[in-house]
C-alpha cells in the first residue's frame, strides 16, 4: 500500500486503531476505505441483531418487516438506469423531459426514483459529466442499487473535486483537454445520473440491444457506455 | 470556517481503491432498520439525523468505522439519546446474542 505525504495526516491511517481500545474487529487497512474483517462483519451482524430484537421487544418494528425492507433494498439495479438511458437515446422527446425533470420521467417508466430530485447531466462531444459525493455516499440508490465501494471510498470523494481527470485516467478513461469536465457533488435530496454519449455504430439498435451497452459506471462518469459490436 | 471531519471534497489521498466489495446481510439490515425507523409512520430516526450522528461522533470513530459500522454506531447514538433504548439494555442483548455465535 502506498501512503503519500498527507497535509492532513489525520486521514492518513494505514494502521490506526491499533492502540485505540474499542472493542472491534480487526479490519484490512487502506487510507480511504476501512473494510471489515470477518471478525469485524460478525461484531456488525450481533450488533444489528442485538438493536433489531430489542426494537421488536418494543413493538416499533417486526422481524418481518425488516427482511421486506431488505428485499426492497436489494431490488433497484443498473437496468434500471440502463432503461432510462437508453430511452433517452431513441425518443429525443423523452430525452428532454428527462434533463428537466428526471424524476417524472423516470415516472413514465414505471421506474420510481426514492430521492427527492433526480438531475439528469447529459454528456456531448464537449462535455463529459461526472458525479461524486464528497460529504458522504449520495448516490441515486433508488434506479442503480447500491454504490460500488469505490465510490464510498475518502480517495473518490476526496479527488473527484480536485483532480478529476487524474481520477478518470485511473479509470482507464483519457480525456482529451478540449473536453469540458463537470463534476457534480451529490447531497442528500438530489442525486445526480449522467446520460453517456450514444456510442457510434448503434444508430439502428432496439432500445433493449441500446440499454446492454449501459453500464453503472458509465451512468456515474468514471467510463463511457460500452463500444457497439454487433 | 473549520470544516467537519466528513467534508473532505479537495483533500489529497493516494489511488482509488477500486475494489467491488459484496454487500453484506448485517450492511442491508443495518439500511433496512433505518429506512423502517424513519418512515412515515415510526418517525423514529430521519436519514439527517443519523449523518448528524456520525458527523459529530469524532474523527477517531469516523476514521476507525467502517461505513456501515458508522451507520450502525450513530443509529444506536441516536436511539440512545432519543430515550428509545438505553445502552445497557443494548449492551446485555449483544452479550446475548454474542454467546449465540460464540458459545462459552
Amino acid at each position: 500500500m502506498s501512503h503519500e505525504a498527507h497535509e492532513h495526516d489525520d486521514h492518513d491511517h494505514g494502521d490506526h486503531d491499533h492502540d485505540h481500545a474499542h472493542d472491534h474487529g480487526g479490519k484490512h487497512s487502506h487510507p480511504s476505505l476501512v473494510i471489515e474483517d470477518e471478525a469485524g462483519n460478525i461484531e456488525g451482524q450481533i450488533m444489528i441483531d442485538a438493536l433489531q430484537n430489542l426494537l421488536v421487544a418494543r413493538n416499533l418494528l417486526a422481524h418481518q418487516e425488516v427482511t421486506q425492507e431488505i428485499e426492497k433494498l436489494e431490488s433497484p439495479g443498473v437496468h434500471q438506469g440502463a432503461k432510462i438511458v437508453a430511452r433517452a437515446w431513441t425518443d429525443p422527446a423523452f430525452k428532454q423531459r428527462l434533463l428537466a425533470n428526471g424524476k417524472s420521467a423516470a415516472a413514465e417508466l414505471d421506474i420510481k426514483v426514492g430521492e427527492a430530485q433526480l438531475v439528469v447531466v447529459e454528456n456531448t462531444p464537449d462535455t463529459h459529466n461526472l458525479i461524486t459525493c464528497t460529504l458522504c455516499s449520495c448516490y441515486p440508490r433508488s434506479i442503480l442499487g447500491q454504490p460500488p465501494s469505490w465510490y464510498i471510498s475518502k480517495a473518490y470523494r476526496a479527488r473527484a473535486v480536485r483532480e478529476p481527470r487524474a481520477v478518470l485516467a485511473e479509470f482507464g478513461m483519457s480525456l482529451p483537454d478540449d473536453v469540458e469536465l463537470v463534476v457534480h457533488d451529490s447531497n442528500a435530496d438530489m442525486r445526480y445520473l449522467v446520460l453517456p454519449e450514444r456510442p457510434e455504430g448503434a444508430e439502428t439498435w432496439s432500445e433493449d440491444k441500446l440499454a446492454e451497452l449501459v453500464t453503472r459506471d458509465c451512468m456515474i462518469g468514471v467510463s463511457k457506455a460500452l463500444p457497439a459490436q454487433s | 470556517m473549520t470544516r467537519g471531519y466528513h467534508d473532505i471534497g479537495g483533500e489529497d489521498y493516494g489511488p482509488i481503491p477500486q475494489v467491488e466489495l459484496p454487500w453484506l446481510h448485517w450492511e442491508k439490515q443495518v439500511e433496512a432498520v433505518r429506512n423502517l425507523l424513519g418512515d412515515g409512520t415510526r418517525r423514529i430516526i430521519s436519514l439527517d439525523e443519523m449523518r448528524r450522528g456520525f458527523e459529530s461522533f469524532g474523527a477517531d470513530k469516523y476514521k476507525m468505522y467502517s461505513f456501515y459500522r458508522r451507520r450502525l454506531e450513530s443509529m444506536i447514538d441516536v436511539l440512545i439519546e432519543k430515550g428509545v433504548i438505553t445502552r445497557e439494555e443494548l449492551d446485555a442483548e449483544i452479550a446475548e446474542v454474542r454467546s449465540r455465535w460464540c458459545p462459552p
